[in-house]
């Protein structure tokens, strides 16, 4: 009983604190100059991560899936398949598992050392909402580098299944992007950039949280980064599935 | 200028504040003792508003505190310096924008007013020299002088400080201590101290500052003929306060937990 009332009491400080960072979008004070060093740690620190995730996911797709088309006798459209796969579902949930990896974690260890270093009550103390100053830029950053980071996470991929299908399969390179085409439809393209979205502000929020609930020091940070990388990538993944279905069942 | 009228407070299932009143006056030091996890640290949280009683009601300037939400509390904690444990420094900031803080939030000052205050503040600490130093670069008892420098931005009425030496060596502690009489004696502040070190708690009790001729600053003992009546002891155990009184009067008082603490 304990433990699903405590379940629910996290669950609510959750949303309470997603709901205050998102309204103080609208109010002041807002912190531009953190926002802006948010977006430059999480968006530019990202990039070589994220492309190099990107090509290789692309090449072993196109790896991978020219195998079974071989059997079909449609090895021609290995590039419909890389560009479906990647843009619809590996490009936005691989790049928000490397971005939760490495700035989810990032964000709880650093509020969790300002936590239990008491550096959030002397942020209060001297007249700063710590949510404003410092979960509102969080999220901002994520939510808006994100949906770029997959974008050239996706191109990386195109370019790494290219070079497999053309140095590899012996497919021509304008087949290749005439069947890649095909698939990158306004739909498809749709899926693909809203979903990053929603992962973005799940990672931030969920690093925030964790980072701010921290406590029993040191150990404590250390337990806080961990739940912080476990938890988003658990519910990005979970995110994924569900934001899927809804997409499907509008369309259809 | 802060009461606290039957305060209580836990923390998840353990009471920390069982009932406590307490009132502290202008220019008034309330030096509060008591083992680890008496509930001292807690009293100083609660009346900056950093965390809300369970029970009871607080005072500031007569105002009820109590009800306030976290905005409003904003234009209380204005009133009040706040020296951390270990200092709490801002660590991506250096000491000089750590002090300018407040004034770089309030969005009210040039930069050359900030400046002045800046290097004011750290002169009255003695550590103008650090101002473009980081705090991991600077020592315990250095980065707790910065943190009573930062909160003196904004001239507040109330000092609180929470164990402010801790861990630091004598002739360190002894400076700290000769900040905050000199804040008492000649500006007038109130404060709030909270620590478990005796010696620097006596030298509070016992030591007042006078300016000679020229400026100079002099710290001179109560050398049995003065009794200093704007520091008081308080005593707090298990959550309740167990005696109030002067330094002499704590000496006197027949209670095993105080004779064994000051033992």
């Amino acid at each position: 009983m304990n433990f699903i009332y405590l379940a629910i009491y996290e669950v609510q400080e959750f949303f309470l604190l997603s709901l205050r960072a998102f309204t103080n979008i609208f109010r002041k004070p807002r912190y531009l100059q953190d926002t802006l060093l948010q977006m430059d740690t999480i968006g530019v620190g990202s990039l070589l991560i994220v492309i190099l995730t990107g090509f290789f996911t692309g090449a072993v797709l196109a790896l991978q899936s020219a195998k079974s088309l071989k059997s079909f006798g449609a090895v021609g459209l290995t590039g419909q398949l890389v560009a479906l796969s990647l843009i619809k579902e590996l490009g936005p949930v691989l790049t928000a598992l490397m971005v939760a990896g490495r700035n989810g974690s990032g964000i709880a260890s650093e509020l969790g050392s300002m936590v239990v270093t008491e550096q959030i009550s002397a942020m209060r103390a001297l007249g700063t909402d710590p949510t404003r100053k410092l979960v509102t830029p969080r999220m901002v950053a994520a939510t808006t580098m994100l949906p770029l980071l997959t974008v050239l996470s996706d191109l990386c991929g195109l370019l790494g299944g290219w070079m497999v299908s053309f140095y590899k399969l012996r497919l021509s390179t304008s087949l290749y992007w005439s069947a890649a085409m095909k698939a990158i439809d306004y739909n498809n393209l749709l899926e693909g950039i809203s979903k990053p979205f929603i992962f973005g502000f799940i990672i931030a929020m969920v690093g925030c949280y964790c980072g701010l609930r921290t406590h029993g020091g040191t150990q404590g940070v250390g337990r806080s980064t961990t739940q912080a990388v476990v938890f988003s990538s658990i519910l990005v993944i979970a995110a994924d599935f569900f934001v899927s279905k809804i997409i499907l069942d509008l369309r259809y | 200028m802060i009461k606290l009228a039957e305060v209580t407070k836990s923390y998840w299932d353990q009471q920390v504040l069982k009932g406590v009143n307490l009132e502290v006056g202008r220019a008034e030091t309330k030096i509060i003792l008591g083992g680890s996890g008496s509930g001292k640290s807690t009293i100083i949280k609660l009346v900056l508003g950093l965390e809300k009683p369970d029970s009871g009601h607080i005072f500031v300037d007569g105002e009820d505190i109590t009800p306030f939400r976290e905005h409003e509390l904003m234009h209380v904690r204005r009133k009040f310096g706040m020296v951390f444990q270990e200092g709490a420094l801002f660590d991506s900031l250096t000491v000089g924008e750590n002090v300018a803080y407040k004034m770089r939030e309030e969005k009210l000052f040039s930069e050359e007013e900030v400046d002045a205050v800046v290097r004011r503040m750290l002169g009255f600490v003695d550590l103008e020299d650090a101002i473009d130093k980081m705090p991991a670069e600077l020592s315990g008892g250095m980065r707790r002088r910065v943190a009573i420098a930062r909160a003196l931005v904004g001239n507040p009425k109330i000092m609180l400080y929470d164990e402010p030496t801790a861990g630091l060596d004598p002739i360190t502690s002894r400076t700290i201590s000769e900040l905050v009489i000199k804040l008492r004696d000649l500006e007038g502040v109130s404060s709030v101290f909270v620590t478990h070190d005796l010696r620097t708690a006596f030298t509070l009790a016992s030591q007042f500052a006078v300016v000679r001729g020229g400026g100079d600053v002099e710290f001179m003992g109560e050398d049995g003929k003065l009794c200093l009546i704007n520091t008081r002891f308080v005593m707090l155990q298990d959550g309740k306060i167990l005696f109030e009184g002067t330094d002499e009067e704590l000496r006197n008082f027949s209670s095993s937990y105080v004779q064994e603490f000051l033992a």
